[in-house]
């Protein structure tokens, strides 16, 4: 996969419009795994799980317990969905 | 120009709740992770979100209804919604996302829901454990030459910690894979072990050197002698020279913090202590010697 732009938590805060503060509690949650978590720099797929989390937080009234239990939902039918793409090229 | 009313499918005098209630129940229905790949979707999706930007709060609705935004050209309007939205979640999953891969090659139907509750908060993902912080108080002397403890756990294990000669309070020392377990073929965190030194009456540490009060009598600053100090090591006698003042500092050489061999210094800082009921004796034999010794340590 293309290696995607790293931006650092500030930009990322002001970007998505979420503070930093909330950004460190996703990554202790585990919700969001940037790749060096020492110094974290986040890429396009980060940027757009904040954006997914957030909306659920705000705009679907999804509560803590809620959010991953989605995203695990969601990586898992992705993760799926790739492999019967997969499965599919195979058989043809 | 859309119109965002229409867009949210709602009166132009609904409510605030009314607005958010569409919004969500729009945005569930064409939200692009749940309608992958569909462009129609993700279309209308951001035009929900726009639409509720516009009018999803009491300042921002005011402003539209006062047409400061009335006259936004459908091309702005365009670039507004494409700059204030994200790309989907899926799409950055495709072809290999960190997120989706994350839960390596086993998953299968018959774990789809294991994998799901039984990792709690965490989920199934290979998610590396959390490191955990300790104190842990130690003596002075303990800092400042070395020493081995034990500190129990919370879990009941036992865990030796060495302390490095000379170590400072607040110096954390790291026990690599000590922390929380990870999950899935995630990494153990780290324990962190933050060491605090329990003050020792008349001393401080500077660095390596330890500098350390020390009482005398105005007798012994007036004639000097030889004084009996407790140090880290055991008893010292000090040579206190004739005519000192409190204050004055006396170095002893690698009596300090440290490992053996490169230790720091004791820094004895001496300080004139008066008796604390003066014998009339004394008093009557002072002011015999006063007219004639005198002085004005001011004027020096």
């Amino acid at each position: 996969m293309e290696q995607s732009e790293r931006r650092k938590i500030e930009e990322v805060s002001e970007y998505c419009g979420v503070s930093s503060e909330v950004i460190f509690h996703f990554i202790q949650e585990a919700w969001i795994r940037p790749q060096d978590q020492n110094i974290p720099l986040f890429d396009d797929e980060d940027l757009a799980r904040i954006w997914l989390i957030q909306e659920l937080r705000d705009d679907f009234g999804v509560n803590e317990e809620g959010i991953p239990i989605i995203l695990n939902l969601l990586d898992q039918v992705n993760r799926m969905h790739l492999e019967v793409e997969r499965l599919k090229k195979e058989l043809n | 120009m859309l119109d965002p009313y229409a867009i949210l499918e709602v009166q132009k005098d609904a409510t605030l709740d009314a607005i958010k209630k569409n919004y969500r129940k729009l945005a569930r229905k064409y939200h692009p992770d749940l309608n992958p790949g569909n462009k129609t979707a993700e279309k209308k999706f951001k035009e929900v979100s726009h639409a509720f930007d516009q009018v999803g709060t009491a300042e921002a609705r005011a402003r539209f209804d006062h047409g400061e935004t009335g006259e936004t050209s459908q091309k702005n309007y365009e670039e507004s919604f494409n700059k204030r939205r994200r790309p989907s979640y899926y799409d950055t999953q495709q072809e290999g996302g960190r997120y989706s891969y994350s839960f390596g090659d086993d998953v299968d139907g018959a774990d789809f829901f294991e994998n799901l509750f039984s990792a709690g908060r965490k989920g199934g993902m290979n998610v590396p454990g959390e490191d955990v912080q300790y104190k842990m108080e130690v003596d002075f002397k303990e800092a400042a030459l070395g020493a081995e403890k034990i500190m129990t756990l919370p879990n009941g294990k036992s865990l030796k910690v060495k302390i490095p000669p000379g170590i400072e309070s607040g110096k954390k020392l790291r026990f690599k894979g000590l922390g929380e377990q990870g999950m899935g073929s995630g990494q153990p965190g780290d324990a962190y072990v933050e060491i605090i030194e329990r003050p020792l009456k008349g001393h401080k540490r500077k660095g390596k050197n330890i500098e350390m009060e020390v009482p005398i009598s105005f007798l012994e600053a007036l004639t000097g002698g030889e004084v009996e100090v407790i140090t880290l090591d055991g008893k010292i006698l000090v040579k206190v020279p004739a005519g000192v003042s409190s204050d004055t500092k006396l170095k002893i050489k690698e009596k300090g913090a440290g490992a053996e061999g490169s230790r720091g210094d004791l820094i004895i800082m001496l300080k004139i202590v008066m008796p604390k009921q003066i014998d009339p004796g004394l008093r009557d034999a002072v002011l015999n010697l006063k007219g004639q010794y005198d002085y004005n340590p001011r004027m020096q």
